[in-house]
């Protein structure tokens, strides 16, 4: 029996903007995996994503040609300590390159990325956000993040007092 | 676009990859970090974590779920912050005792900075819901009865532990307790193993327990002589007594292994029958040559030069099958320490047929790993040496405190040993390895390689970490 050819999926995004995509390269979205599945007939339809918009989507779609073929995380990888201990916030050099971007796609991809539930990209945004805070202080954080101040003078005072221990270190 | 408008679980989720000192920082940051890092379990135990100087090891009990983990620590946490008698510049951390393998589970010994009582204190936090920590806490005091002495080996594996008894004067005896209870161990005939009426004049005492020995060796400072005695402790029978050695270890339970300096400063490492007393086999000394200190051989055993002593220093029985001698160089601070394979030893000391007493033997142990070090001039004695499985870990106790850990190869393993006529030129030979891990201590540490455990100590509570 001969390999069925590639299928091609379309998509639209909420700018109206189209992609033709493989569909091993799609299914990388455990959303869209899904719903592929359950639809059973040839559909000629795109599938509308109303939460993504186009340049996002070229860029999702970049992530996930490059990682094409690669094994799926399984579904309790999520919740799995091991992951989560490691904490290491290493990104590979194509992904970091990839990531390499400003704040505003960056947060764009990794709403994306939970949207369409590609967990893999998800923990390069996430990463990435962590890289950018580690070694900077709680001002540094604010303004590279234009993060509004919103305790009151007496609030800081308190968890000033109770960090101090810990921020000398 | 702003991070603070992205959903609550898209920045937690970013949180959870940072440290424990950076979250200490954003908690400051605005409410909405401030609340995740309170709120979510996984924040929060990489924050208490940090605070509590602990560290976590994932392999060591994979089936906890974070929020276990997290209670288990807020316990220990609570716990340690009770023992207030605990002082910030004790730092004798003795001897540790490495759990059975659940999360933090270690107990450590140590003797307690009054030098007349040894605490025992179980870390194990990790017993079951029905045993919360304050209660398998078993830290007991154990005052030797009289006097000042209080030195004691332990070894978990027979429950015992063993203390040194004395007066004023000096160590007369030696208590034989069960580890876990405190009191008389039930396999041992007497409580007491004591030398009547005479007083260990003794500057430098070690204690090692091997299977059914228990040696004392000791060092008479104003005599420049060493002595050791074997006891059976389970008998109280007193086995062997062997004096002007520098190190032993027990190879196996039919032999022991002296490195011994006789009247004129030569050094030789004896293959001994434990139970006749005789020695089988007599080698020349696996030495590094100390390029600042000009050494003369003679048949193949490292001669020192006038003036210059070894640090009496005790190689460890090491598991399952090495033993390491370390010997020190007070005067020029050189370090030579040899991982022997035991049980190729033991074969060949089978097959050895005994000669003249006169003439050493020297093993070929180029092929046997070795390492060597040369210290700063302000550095102390090495304070500990441990082997595992193919590794091995050297402390220093200087100023800086550092700990090395070693691997050998494992074909110096499989090697057999061969019986070579001594020859000065084989010494040339060293391997010195560079070490695998270094790590800087703080203070004293205790150190366990068969259960891949360093403890020091920081503040008023243990550092556990995996070496």
């Amino acid at each position: 029996m001969a390999a069925p050819a590639t299928q091609q999926i379309k998509i639209r995004c909420n700018d109206e903007k189209e992609f033709t995509v493989d569909r091993d390269v799609l299914e990388r979205s455990v959303l869209i995996k899904n719903m592929l599945e359950d639809v059973t007939e040839q559909q000629d339809a795109p599938i509308p994503l109303p939460n993504v918009s186009g340049p996002v989507m070229a860029k999702v779609l970049e992530y996930c040609t490059h990682h094409r073929g690669e094994p799926l995380p399984s579904a309790d990888t999520e919740q799995s300590q091991d992951e989560t201990r490691k904490r290491t916030t290493d990104i590979s050099e194509w992904d970091q390159k990839f990531i390499t971007v400003d704040q505003e796609m960056l947060f764009e991809i990794i709403l994306a990325a939970n949207y369409l539930d590609i967990k893999s990209l998800l923990d390069v945004g996430c990463k990435t956000v962590a890289n950018m805070i580690k070694g900077k202080t709680p001002e540094e954080i604010r303004k590279l993040f234009n993060i509004v101040n919103d305790f009151t003078p007496e609030e800081e005072a308190q968890i000033k007092k109770e960090n101090e221990w810990a921020e000398d270190r | 676009m702003s991070l603070q408008l992205c959903p609550p679980e898209i920045v937690a989720r970013s949180l959870r990859y940072l440290d424990g000192h950076s979250l200490i920082k954003c908690r400051r940051v605005c409410r909405l970090f401030s609340s995740l890092i309170a709120d979510d379990i996984e924040i929060q135990y990489i924050v208490e974590l940090y605070s509590s100087g602990m560290v976590d090891e994932p392999r060591v009990s994979p089936d906890l779920s974070t929020r276990e983990r997290l209670e288990k620590l807020r316990e220990l946490v609570t716990w340690r912050q009770s023992r207030t008698q605990l002082r910030e510049n004790d730092t004798t951390v003795s001897l540790i005792e490495a759990g059975n393998g659940r999360y933090q589970s270690y107990s450590f010994i140590r003797l307690l900075d009054d030098d007349r009582t040894v605490g025992i204190t179980d870390l194990t936090g990790v017993t079951g819901k029905d045993k919360p920590l304050n209660s398998v806490e078993r830290q007991h005091p154990i005052q030797p009865r009289d006097g000042t002495w209080g030195r004691f080996c332990s070894d978990r594996d027979q429950d015992l532990l063993v203390v040194l008894d004395g007066n004023d004067l000096g160590p007369v005896g030696l208590r034989i307790l069960s580890l876990s209870k405190g009191f008389q161990h039930p396999l041992a005939e007497s409580p007491n193993i004591s030398w009547e009426n005479e007083h260990l004049d003794a500057e430098w005492i070690d204690l090692d327990i091997f299977g059914d020995f228990l040696s004392v060796a000791y060092h008479r400072v104003n005599l420049d002589l060493s002595t050791m005695l074997v006891h059976n402790w389970k008998t109280g029978r007193y086995l062997l007594r062997s004096h002007g050695h520098e190190s032993f270890v027990f190879l196996d339970h039919r032999y022991i292994l002296i490195c011994i300096r006789d009247e004129s400063n030569h050094c030789y490492v004896h293959v001994r029958e434990l139970a006749s007393s005789t020695t089988i086999l007599k080698l020349a000394l696996p030495y590094l040559p100390d390029p600042r200190s000009p050494t003369a051989f003679h048949n193949g055993a490292l001669k020192l030069p006038a003036g210059v002593r070894h640090h009496p220093h005790y190689p460890c029985r090491t598991s399952p099958d090495h033993a390491v001698i370390t010997l020190f160089t007070l005067a020029t601070s050189s370090q030579t320490t040899t991982v022997i394979p035991c049980s190729a030893l033991i074969d060949l000391v089978d097959k050895f047929i005994p000669v003249n007493d006169d003439s050493p033997v020297m093993l070929s142990w180029g092929s046997w790993p070795q390492v060597s070090f040369l210290f700063p001039a302000d550095a102390h004695q090495p304070c500990l040496t441990a082997a595992y499985g193919h590794r091995l870990a050297i402390s220093t106790a200087t100023v800086d405190s550092f700990i090395r850990v070693y691997e050998f190869d494992k074909r110096w393993i499989a090697n057999g040993l061969s019986v070579v006529q001594a020859d000065e030129s084989s010494f040339t030979t060293v391997i010195a390895p560079r070490p695998v891990l270094e790590l800087k201590v703080e203070n004293s540490f205790g150190l366990d390689l068969d259960e891949d455990v360093l403890i020091t100590w920081r503040g008023t509570g243990p550092l556990i970490f995996r070496i």
